[in-house]
């Protein structure tokens, strides 16, 4: 009878288990807000990437850049304008915008090796 | 005694297991976003991203672009958004190049025909950037958004309007046309300031720097409060200060400006009225 009991004990709390998280995940998951620009969609990364590089033409100025990438997460803002490039090809980017990321690719990695010389 | 429990043990283990389930669910494990559209951005990165907007279109003055690049945002009210970023902005110490970019974008897109600026906005959901490659033969690009309005909307000559481009307005060498006080309770303690162009129309996103004792300054622009007008512009006095205010790079200065006193001796302010010559 005891073992009857704990056996079943454990069913109902497998099955409220199962029940929490489908609850949690799937019913009423957490709020579809807040979250980070690490998480944005591709399109949206790469176009915001060539809003910098937009910026960047008139300014000239790619620390400012860097700053505006490092919105988009911790990686290197380099690599941003990288994958920006590629994935603006694969998109079908015209040539003025690729130039225009290119341009900044360009400014990055003649700027970023300064940054690291004046760092002692 | 045991026959009296039933079978609450039962009910007990499924809760127990259903507050697991939740804590695990949404504390432990929450799920994660992938793919998100920047509406879903948290207000402080949608305001990042919105001001990348504004900078972009201060570049390229593309406005078809930045329509729909705003379009994803998914604001109300894209103006009033702007406006009231720009405010705090200013307000919270940015700098007044991004404030003038966002009044700039703001001034723009409440002077488009809303059938453009809807367009655009349509054209930016119906032709989503990511989700087709060259392969598939459906490409799209931010050049494709930009350039549907004008093919499809029988507005294609749009232009945008003078107002749309104020880094050539900070240029202009605005003059004092009209000073008078202001006695009525709404406007004391107020400089209000109305700028209009060389056609005396009202001129929005002109940069209004006022200047007072020990360096203070503070710079505001014209078309936050559209409605009241799109040159209109003001500014809150404090007792004591004298201020000076100039429209502009290179507009007229003027100085002396405090706190007046009416004749019923209530605290009155200023009204300053600038224009071209």
């Amino acid at each position: 009878m005891r073992n009857a009991r704990i056996f079943w004990f454990s069913i109902s709390l497998v099955v409220g288990l199962a029940a929490g998280i489908v609850y949690g995940w799937v019913i009423r998951p957490l709020s579809y807000s807040d979250v980070s620009p690490e998480q944005l969609r591709t399109d949206y990364r790469v176009d915001y990437v060539l809003m910098t590089a937009e910026v960047f033409r008139q300014e000239g100025d790619p620390a400012r850049a860097a700053q505006q990438l490092a919105f988009l997460g911790n990686e290197p803002v380099i690599r941003y304008v990288q994958e920006a490039i590629i994935t603006g090809n694969e998109m079908g980017y015209s040539r003025a915008d690729l130039e225009l990321l290119g341009d900044l690719a360009a400014a990055l990695q003649t700027w970023m090796p300064l940054q690291v010389e004046n760092t002692p | 005694m045991n026959q009296s429990r039933g079978p609450w043990y039962l009910f007990t283990g499924l809760v127990l297991g259903l507050a697991i389930g939740l804590v695990y669910a949404w504390l432990l494990e929450p799920i994660q976003y992938v793919d998100a559209s920047p509406r879903a951005l948290s207000p402080s990165d949608q305001a990042a991203y919105r001001n990348m907007i504004a900078l972009a279109y201060q570049a390229n003055e593309d406005f078809g672009r930045a329509s729909a690049r705003l379009a994803v945002l998914g604001d109300q009210e894209p103006a009033l958004t702007l406006r009231r970023q720009a405010e705090l902005l200013l307000a919270s110490g940015g700098t007044s190049q991004e404030a003038q970019a966002l009044v700039d974008l703001s001034v723009v897109l409440q002077n488009m025909p809303a059938t453009l600026t809807a367009q655009a906005a349509l054209a930016a959901v119906s032709t989503p950037l990511p989700t087709h490659t060259a392969a598939e033969g459906t490409i799209s690009s931010p050049v494709d958004i930009t350039q549907t309005p004008a093919v499809t909307t029988p507005q294609a000559t749009f232009t945008p309007r003078p107002t749309a481009n104020n880094t050539g307005d900070q240029e202009v060498p605005y003059v004092l046309l009209e000073q008078e006080t202001l006695c009525d309770e709404e406007n004391a303690g107020r400089i209000v300031v109305e700028v209009s162009d060389q056609r005396g129309q009202p001129q929005g996103g002109v940069p209004i720097t006022v200047n007072w004792a020990n360096n203070g300054s503070n710079t505001f622009f014209t078309g936050l409060h559209p409605q009241i007008s799109p040159g209109y512009a003001d500014f809150e006095m404090q007792p004591g200060e004298i201020y000076s205010l100039r429209v502009g790079k290179i507009g007229e200065v003027v100085t002396d400006l405090q706190i007046q006193t009416c004749d019923s001796g209530e605290p009155g302010g200023w009204r300053l009225a600038f224009g071209v010559r």
